[in-house]
């Protein structure tokens, strides 16, 4: 069942794309198969929600598709990248280059300012961000009155909109973004949001976002299910009261 | 509570490791000290007791002037007729005259034994064995000319054997002798580190005492017979002018001058542990400050539940003074190692010192403990004061990372006034005759009033020094730069320690250099011969010398220099004699008034500061004691600056009218007209070929020499100093390990996005840079005016002031390579943060 959750168009470039993924924790009695043998492809241009009960393994699906975690076995490429058995400098490296991050708490260096946070990843490469795209994502997430403000200075919600900036900043092959409301009040979730949402729609982005907010996923352009490590179901087209109806089914 | 304290010393156990470590250096730094002082005096007691303690009366002549340096005290020697006289005194068994020179032992590299520390002593062979101490191990003593017997240490480090044929350097001059006996003293093989060579009687008389007296005699008294009243008879037959002394009074006599130089020698080195332990209380300070702020949430649930203020005060304390114990104790053991550390410091730089085995007395060891728990306790005490303020509803809040407190207007007051009692301590002391302890005390507080406000500074200097940093490091060093700014109290504090010894290390770079720079200049005034002889050993050079060097057809023009204690007024000091004849055309002093013309007739002529503080001006009487004659006259001539050490000068009849010792400190020369001085130089070394301890050195030699010995205390107090920087770094390592553990969520999530492992130590190691030259920076600046204002007091002995720019530039590269150093361990923790973990802490 697994294998049919994504119908797979042949001119539909893939973001990123996991293959029969094992992720085991522990051993003997202990042992917890947090994945087991997930395979899911995250198309370009797709906003996808993951959501599932606690311990279904959502996030640790999305640690193990950024490069963040290891897995026991299968594939996970990213773009055309097989990112599994890369060494831990061209992780690094792919992370910064090629992939955006939002988390759901603590996403910025409290002694650099906003715009400082913002460029970080494209510092650190080296790279001379790309003014326009930069002016651009600053004016889509509305934060360019509060630039040189450091995060202790923002609200949460500001906050948390300066980590989708930045994860955007360097035009990423795909942002993952691991409960990125969790911390937030319903108008700031609102506003992050559909910051990730026009970031897909008109700028193209991809981006994978794991919440067990339904009113959050409904942003999304499709959700896929986990429970116990396995994709059980997916949904195009989400509503808020859809998704809880379908959560409530899967027992979350 | 108990239980709180050892879960919080187990707990935090590395934390507390490093903590420990300041402790543990000054604290082995200080009992090592004792150690080795400890060691010293015992080893010189030994032998005192069993040389001095050998015999039951001396008999000398009485002593006006008691040497102020390493010289013999100067007395009228004991004729033969006065020590046949003596022998017949009734209860008097044997009368044995000494007589004592030196004697320059050659080794078999041709270079003088034991080099330029221990003197080398040469005497007359006891006419018995066990005499004066002196003990026969192997063979005979020499029993004719042309034989000797030296002390067993010497004989073993030389690798000699008896019938060897050796070559000895006496004030007769070079000349082979052959080894007929090797001796002991005591339990000692040699006599406190200096090599002794015995002649027999008659041959020690030729070579040390020409008239064929005798500088002392040893009087043994028959069994039975009452020692006092011996001393008595025996006094009484010398008569005026003569002392007879009991073996206990001679070795009290000869200790105490010992225990003086040991009670300096263990100051100058107690002055660095304190330097050390200073240091360290910063580092205590500066942890528990730390550790306080990343445990707010442990000390506000210990009082949620009810805990008292005085019971985290005392659980606090506890765990301070815990650490203080360990780590003292450890310190103590590790002192053992320090002693032997400080012998080969000072071995490297030439002082070679007796020690027979490492002493640890109980003292030492309470010592040791009880000043390491003080500094600990006392340090940390300010931030354990700060633990018992944390309210129990801080248990409550969420506090990812402490909070900073803002520094406030009264704490830049409180340092503003510590710095400014302490500038005041160090005028005081100089200009104002407070003293040393005074300066001590003042440069202290100048220290401590900097640190209470280098947080004030501390951003923009970051800030300023950031900038080549971060065009240097790129990111990396941008945030390094930033993490130096956040905790401006933190940055400073841990700098602070550094500043300490690098504020020294300059301080002293640039006395050395203005010591050095007037050196330079007193010698291209004062040096107007073209060659100089002099001994590498301070043992003298031979008597015929100056007449060899005269005949030589190159050399138009030889004048002798002469040294003697002199006591003018009431001050002890050091007199050089010349013939005021060749004074001016060989060694030109710098007058300031008066001049050398009037020198001969019973004249003197002393420094400006001397003169004044005696009160006399030029043509004024000067009361002035020689050891040998006691209370004399002298008329002042004249005022001189720029002679080095050199405080008194007197004209050669002066000398010889009231010195007995004919040895030579120093042949100056003129060379004959059209003669080159590499000729000259030839010429003069074929003289003293046979010589090791001879030095030929013309004007740039002769200022080198003298600069070396500036260097050579240079490079000692640098090693002293190294261990104050040394803990300073583990300071640096030991912040930076605290800020690690408390970032490991902001370096999780840099590494998440994108930071590389490389990335992150560059980081980590820069800021250790930027701590270390803003540490460097603040040091130097410090060092800088303590050498300027001692220059200023010093105004008169130190005629030039030179800030050496390169050097202490070295020393900022080389404390910014020891931030680098000091980086790695922290750096390393922090590139092994895992991601997830680090990103998932709740």
């Amino acid at each position: 069942m697994p294998d049919t959750v994504t119908q797979q168009e042949p001119d539909v470039r893939l973001a990123a794309r996991a293959v029969d993924l094992v992720k085991v924790y522990g051993a003997g009695d202990t042992e917890v198969r947090a994945l087991d043998g997930v395979t899911v492809d995250f198309p370009a241009g797709q906003f996808t929600a993951v959501m599932g009960p606690s311990g279904s393994g959502k996030s640790t699906l999305l640690h193990c598709m950024a490069g963040l975690d290891g897995v026991d076995s299968g594939t996970v490429m990213v773009g055309d990248t097989d990112i599994t058995g890369l060494k831990d400098a061209d992780l690094t490296r792919l992370r910064r280059d090629r992939v955006g991050f939002v988390f759901q708490a603590f996403n910025l260096l409290p002694m650099l300012t906003a715009a400082e946070n913002i460029e970080l990843p494209l510092r650190l490469a080296g790279r001379t961000p790309d003014r326009g795209w930069v002016d651009t994502v600053i004016d889509a997430v509305g934060l360019r009155s509060r630039l040189g403000h450091r995060p202790a200075e923002l609200s949460g919600g500001q906050q948390q909109r300066v980590a989708g900036a930045r994860a955007l900043a360097g035009r990423p092959e795909v942002v993952f973004a691991d409960e990125p409301t969790g911390n937030l009040d319903s108008h700031s979730s609102g506003e992050l949001l559909g910051f990730l949402r026009r970031s897909v729609t008109e700028f193209g982005q991809t981006v994978v976002m794991v919440t067990h907010d339904p009113t959050a996923a409904a942003y999304a352009d499709r959700v896929l299910f986990l429970a116990d490590g396995r994709i059980v179901d997916e949904m195009a087209g989400p509503t808020s009261e859809r998704v809880l109806d379908r959560l409530k089914e899967l027992g979350g | 509570m108990w239980n709180v304290t050892l879960a919080g010393l187990r707990t935090h156990l590395l934390r507390l490791v490093m903590t420990g470590l300041a402790v543990v250096l000054g604290v082995a730094f200080v009992s090592g000290t004792l150690m080795l002082t400890d060691s010293m005096r015992l080893a010189f007691d030994d032998v005192v007791r069993s040389t001095a303690g050998g015999l039951d009366l001396q008999l000398r002549g009485t002593s006006e002037v008691s040497s102020a340096t390493t010289a013999a005290d100067e007395r009228t020697p004991v004729t033969q007729d006065l020590l046949e006289e003596v022998a017949e005194v009734e209860g008097v068994r044997l009368a044995e005259g000494v007589v004592q020179g030196s004697a320059q032992l050659v080794g078999a590299d041709g270079t003088p034994v034991g080099g330029g520390g221990p003197p080398a002593i040469g005497a007359n062979a006891p006419s018995e064995p066990g005499l004066g101490g002196v003990d026969l191990q192997e063979g005979r003593f020499p029993e004719r000319e042309g034989e000797v017997a030296i002390d067993l240490a010497t004989a073993q480090s030389e690798s000699f054997a008896l019938g060897d044929t050796l070559t000895v350097v006496t004030p007769r001059g070079a000349e082979q002798v052959e080894l007929t006996g090797l001796v002991r003293f005591g339990e000692s093989d040699n006599l406190a580190g200096a090599t002794v060579t015995l002649f027999e009687a008659d041959a020690a008389l030729e070579r040390f005492s020409p008239d064929g007296s005798w500088s002392n005699a040893e009087l043994y008294v028959e069994e039975g017979a009452d020692r006092a009243e011996v001393a008595q008879a025996a006094a009484a037959v010398a008569g005026e002018g003569f002392e007879v002394i009991t073996a206990e009074e001679l070795v009290d006599e000869t200790l105490a001058s010992i225990g003086g130089f040991l009670d300096v020698f263990a100051t100058a080195l107690l002055v660095f542990a304190g330097v050390s332990l200073f240091v360290g209380a910063f580092i205590i300070f500066n942890t528990f400050s730390i550790i306080v702020a990343q445990r707010t949430r442990e000390f506000a649930l210990l009082r949620a539940l009810g805990a008292s203020r005085r019971q985290v005060l005392l659980a606090m304390l506890s765990e301070a003074a815990a650490i203080g114990a360990v780590a003292s104790a450890v310190g103590v053991a590790l002192g053992v190692g320090i002693a032997t550390g400080m012998v080969a410091l000072l071995e490297a730089v030439g002082f070679a010192l007796p020690t027979a085995g490492l002493v640890l007395t109980p003292r030492t060891v309470v010592l040791g403990m009880v000043v390491g728990v003080v500094v600990t306790v006392v340090s940390a005490l300010l931030p354990v004061v700060r633990s018992t303020r944390v309210p129990p509803v801080a248990a409550l809040q969420a506090v990812a990372a402490p909070v900073t407190p803002r520094a406030g207007a009264a704490r830049y007051v409180l340092g503003g006034l510590v710095t400014a009692a302490g500038v005041a301590g160090l005028l005081g002391g100089l200009f104002a005759g407070g003293g040393v302890t005074l300066v001590g005390v003042g440069a202290a507080l100048v220290f401590l009033g900097i640190a209470v406000l280098s947080p004030l500074f501390t951003r923009p200097l970051v800030r300023a020094l950031g900038v080549p940093v971060a065009t240097l490091a790129g990111v990396q060093g941008d945030l390094a730069r930033e993490n130096a700014m956040r905790n401006p109290r933190r940055t400073a504090s841990t700098a602070a320690a550094l500043m300490i010894g690098l504020g020294l290390v300059g301080f002293v770079t640039i006395f050395a250099a203005s010591l050095r720079a007037t050196v330079a200049e007193a010698v291209e005034d004062l040096f107007a011969a073209d060659l100089q002889i002099r001994s590498s050993t301070f043992t003298g050079l031979p008597d015929e010398l100056p007449q060899q060097v005269e005949a030589l057809p190159e050399v138009d023009l030889v004048g002798i220099q002469q040294v003697t204690d002199v006591r003018v007024g009431e001050r002890t000091g050091f007199a050089l004699a010349m013939d005021p004849a060749t004074m001016d055309e060989l060694f030109v002093l710098t007058m300031q008034e008066g001049s050398t013309a009037a020198l001969a007739d019973g004249g003197i002529l002393m420094t400006p500061d001397l003169a004044e503080a005696g009160g006399w001006s030029v043509g004024d009487p000067v009361p002035t004691a020689f050891g040998l004659t006691g209370e004399t006259e002298l008329v002042l001539r004249g005022t001189f600056t720029g002679a080095g050490d050199v405080q008194y000068v007197l004209d050669s009849g002066t000398y010889r009218d009231n010195v007995r010792s004919t040895q030579v400190f120093s042949v100056l020369m003129r060379l004959a007209e059209g003669v080159s001085v590499e000729a000259g130089r030839t010429a003069v070394e074929a003289v003293v070929a046979d010589l090791p301890s001879a030095v030929v050195t013309d004007e740039e030699g002769f200022r080198e020499e003298l600069e070396g010995t500036v260097n050579q205390l240079l490079a000692l107090v640098f090693g002293l100093l190294g261990l104050s920087v040394v803990i300073a770094l583990f300071g640096i390592v030991n912040t930076l390990a605290l800020s690690v553990f408390e970032r490991v969520r902001e370096l999780g999530l840099v590494r998440a996005i994108g930071m590389t492992r490389r990335q992150v130590r560059a980081m980590v190691r820069w800021e250790a840079v930027l701590i270390a030259v803003l540490g460097a920076v603040l040091g130097l600046v410090v060092g800088v005016f303590f050498a300027w204002v001692l220059a200023l007091a010093l105004e008169e002995q130190l005629t030039a002031f030179v800030i050496p720019y390169g050097q202490l530039g070295l020393a900022l590269v080389a404390a910014a390579l020891a931030g680098v150093l000091a980086g790695v361990l922290p750096a390393r923790r922090a590139a092994k943060v895992d991601i997830l973990t680090a990103i998932t802490v709740e």
